[in-house]
């Protein structure tokens, strides 16, 4: 913990936040977001959560109307600074699609709108370890993280995904400790 | 008094204010009170500062389904900027946030970092609790005698064993009997199994280590039906309250009870302001109220009082209660109330995956994981140069589920998705909870000039682990990493949340039991040396905590208590 500690005094004070991030950067992330944006871009979401999460032999995140549940959750759940960083991903998504493909987003190919999502992947790589905790902490998780993470947990928590991808059972009513896996087991909803 | 099936509800200042006992708080200790006064034929009075929450009825959110929150379970920003202190508890999330306090209502001051997390309500935390449980031994009932912290307990487990029996016997714990001197097993119910990988830890223990074992968590979930309720359904979703009534809780099991007499009266909406003292006979009269709603005062009297409106809350009440006899607080001549507050200290240990076990799963979702008995300091074979006292952990196995695999690697579209549907390789949780030592310096004070919405001082709290914690948590995560790397797991991962006091929410200590009047409280009935019709048998009554969840042994305590008290009425003697 100490160790934590002084290392995240060190990025503080030693000045390795301010020294890595320019001030537009602090700003940027930091303002008042426009969650307004997230209403007006509902296909935008909802074609990228799809990406993350498509339909294969079972529904994808469309079905599970992943973006409703990422909107809310991105407006209620996440503080300020990741509302500025997917909402400002949002933005980068289209204007990366328009200037690499001439279209938005929504108008790609799946096999491009793969491309798009791997683009900001690679962006976004987080450090590993310690420095990419730091990291997470001061600038904030990418918007690749972001929208994956919160766009599993929408589709995971989903009605459709919880019952249709995933195994969920709401009574149990026993507990098998050790029980074989069965041919195509699924992992459980809910622990 | 009334019809026994229906619970009287006292909401309005009645002409008759007097009952044959008051019990201040209906928590997990409170209830026990309730009910046993009430079976001993005593009209009891029992007063909750909280709404009434009725057993099923007022279960909100049991039922739904996580699609049914507005964000899945998620903890929202505006409910950590108004809730920051309750939104720490490991039990806080959308599912069950209406059973803890809002702290804007109920603030308090904090010279010292200490979390104070509560639920006002009928059933109190009871509700909320983590539901295991564990008796302690001589080993703690000794432990403040022979190193000399604290104050000795007037108590030794001769005492209280067989009041463990009566209450176990009534609530039901689920657990496996396993002979230890320094853990009695209690009276069990069918233990809860444990999954293939815990099962496989604890071969693996047994083998590397001569003086540490693995056994099922102890557990107030019912196994099978038991005394009306039950059995537990495995959904793991306790802390919403239990439609099946499948663990213990005020409201589902001592609140009944006490209703079925028809000798309980409750009083919800009712804050305890003061403990009224009687000088001529020396004795506590009664209690005021403030009503939560209204904010009017009320006075109730009775023969005799319990206070189990929770270790802060029990040291407030008898600070904020000062008369002439008692200008530092009621029943406080040793000026030890308030002194010594404990908590467990935890959120320490490793996790570590494990290959193997890759065709096993699990069905079903049961509520406790298991518990590996302290092995430090038992004897001088564990005796240990850098601390005194001791630890026990708790470990939890499952296969990776969605949410571990969801910040696993980068990967994304259908092969994300298809590892999202398949269980993931097993892992291990080993968690430390270690006992803190009775300090005199962590204390709950009151506030000189602040006061809350009902014009009662606001509580300080000062509390920080001391060297002999710091000292015992080096071990517990070296420990942990140690046994996870002797027992074959891979990727081991030591955390350390370095949490402040009162984020185990097993607060204990304040008003403490012991021998001698001038440096302690209570004596070995948990009977207030100073006033002798007043009791006290929540956490506050602790003069050491051991490492044990505590809950169990207040319900023993107060059980214990009930039967002295009431055989002393019946003696004439309060």
């Amino acid at each position: 913990m100490n160790r934590r500690k002084a290392i995240l005094s060190f990025f503080l004070i030693g000045g390795g936040a301010t020294a890595t991030f320019s001030g537009y950067k602090w700003y940027s992330i930091h303002k008042t977001p426009d969650l307004n944006f997230l209403d007006a871009h509902q296909a935008l979401i909802a074609d990228l959560a799809e990406t993350i999460i498509p339909a294969t032999d079972t529904p994808g995140a469309k079905e599970a109307m992943v973006h409703v549940t990422l909107t809310s959750m991105i407006k209620q759940v996440a503080d300020r600074k990741t509302q500025n960083i997917f909402i400002d991903g949002l933005k980068d998504v289209e204007s990366h699609s328009s200037s690499k493909y001439s279209k938005s987003f929504s108008a790609l190919a799946a096999t491009q709108q793969q491309e798009v999502v791997g683009y900001f992947r690679d962006q976004g790589k987080n450090y590993g370890g310690m420095v990419g905790k730091i990291k997470n902490k001061f600038i904030g998780k990418s918007f690749f993280h972001i929208l994956k993470e919160y766009a599993t947990i929408a589709f995971c928590t989903s009605k459709s995904g919880a019952t249709k991808t995933l195994a969920y059972d709401f009574i149990p009513g026993k507990f098998n400790a050790c029980m074989p896996m069965t041919p195509g087991q699924k992992s459980w909803a809910t622990k | 008094m009334g019809d026994p099936k229906q619970v009287n509800i006292n909401n309005k200042a009645a002409a008759n204010n007097t009952y044959d006992a008051i019990v201040i708080g209906s928590g997990i200790s409170g209830g026990w009170a309730a009910k046993e006064l009430c079976e001993k034929g005593l009209k009891t009075l029992l007063l909750e500062r909280g709404r009434n929450v009725e057993h099923i009825k007022d279960y909100p959110t049991a039922s739904m389904h996580p699609w049914e929150f507005a964000n899945r379970l998620e903890v929202s920003e505006k409910d950590k900027i108004e809730n920051p202190i309750q939104s720490k508890s490991f039990a806080y999330n959308e599912g069950c946030k209406h059973f803890f306090v809002r702290d804007q209502d109920h603030p308090y001051t904090q010279t010292r970092p200490f979390n104070w997390i509560r639920g006002y309500q009928v059933g109190g935390r009871s509700l909320l609790w983590g539901r295991q449980t564990y008796r302690l031994s001589d080993l703690d009932f000794e432990a403040n005698a022979k190193d000399g912290h604290g104050v000795d307990w007037p108590v030794r487990y001769k005492d209280i064993s067989p009041w463990y029996e009566y209450v176990e016997t009534f609530a039901g714990i689920s657990g496996q009997a396993e002979g230890l001197a320094h853990l009695p097993d209690s009276v069990f119910l069918p233990p809860i199994e444990m999954n293939c990988l815990e099962k496989q830890f604890a071969k693996d223990i047994q083998a590397h280590y001569k003086d540490r074992m693995v056994t099922n968590g102890r557990v107030a979930n019912l196994s099978r039906g038991w005394n009306g309720r039950g059995p537990c359904q495995y959904r793991n979703l306790c802390s919403r309250g239990c439609p099946f009534g499948g663990y213990f809780s005020s409201n589902a099991a001592t609140i009944p009870m006490a209703v079925t007499t028809g000798n309980l009266t409750l009083r919800p909406h009712a804050i305890a302001a003061e403990i009224l003292y009687d000088e001529k006979g020396n004795k506590a009269k009664g209690v005021r109220i403030v009503d939560e709603l209204t904010k009017e005062s009320t006075e109730f009297y009775a023969r005799i009082i319990f206070i189990n409106a929770s270790t802060i809350g029990t040291a407030s009440l008898l600070l904020q209660s000062t008369s002439k006899h008692f200008p530092q607080g009621f029943g406080n001549s040793s000026g030890q109330v308030g002194r010594n507050l404990m908590d467990h200290h935890s959120s320490i240990g490793a996790t570590g995956d494990y290959e193997g076990f890759a065709d096993q799963y699990y069905s079903g979702r049961k509520p406790t994981g298991v518990y590996m008995p302290r092995f430090r300091n038992l004897n001088d074979q564990t005796k240990q140069k850098d601390f005194i006292r001791g630890y026990a952990y708790q470990a939890d196995a499952k296969r990776h589920e969605w949410r571990d695999v969801m910040t696993s690697d980068d990967s994304f579209g259908a092969s994300f998705k298809n590892q999202l549907a398949k269980p993931g390789p097993w892992f291990l949780w080993l968690g430390a909870f270690g006992e803190c030592l009775p300090n005199e310096d962590n204390k709950v004070t009151l506030d000189k000039e602040k006061k809350d919405k009902w014009g009662l001082p606001l509580v300080d709290i000062s509390f920080a682990y001391g060297d002999n914690e710091k000292a015992m948590r080096k071990d517990m995560k070296a420990s942990a990493v140690e046994m996870l790397d002797n027992t074959g797991f891979k990727n081991i991962q030591p955390f350390d949340y370095d949490p402040a006091g009162g984020t185990e929410v097993h607060e204990m200590g304040t008003v403490r039991m012991g021998r001698d009047p001038k440096t302690s409280v209570l004596n070995a009935n948990n009977q207030m040396h100073d006033v002798k019709n007043v009791f006290i048998t929540d956490g506050s009554c602790m003069p050491s905590g051991g490492c044990q969840n505590p809950s169990l042994t207040y319900m023993a305590l107060t059980a214990r208590a009930c039967d002295f008290a009431v055989n002393e009425l019946k003696k004439n003697n309060l």
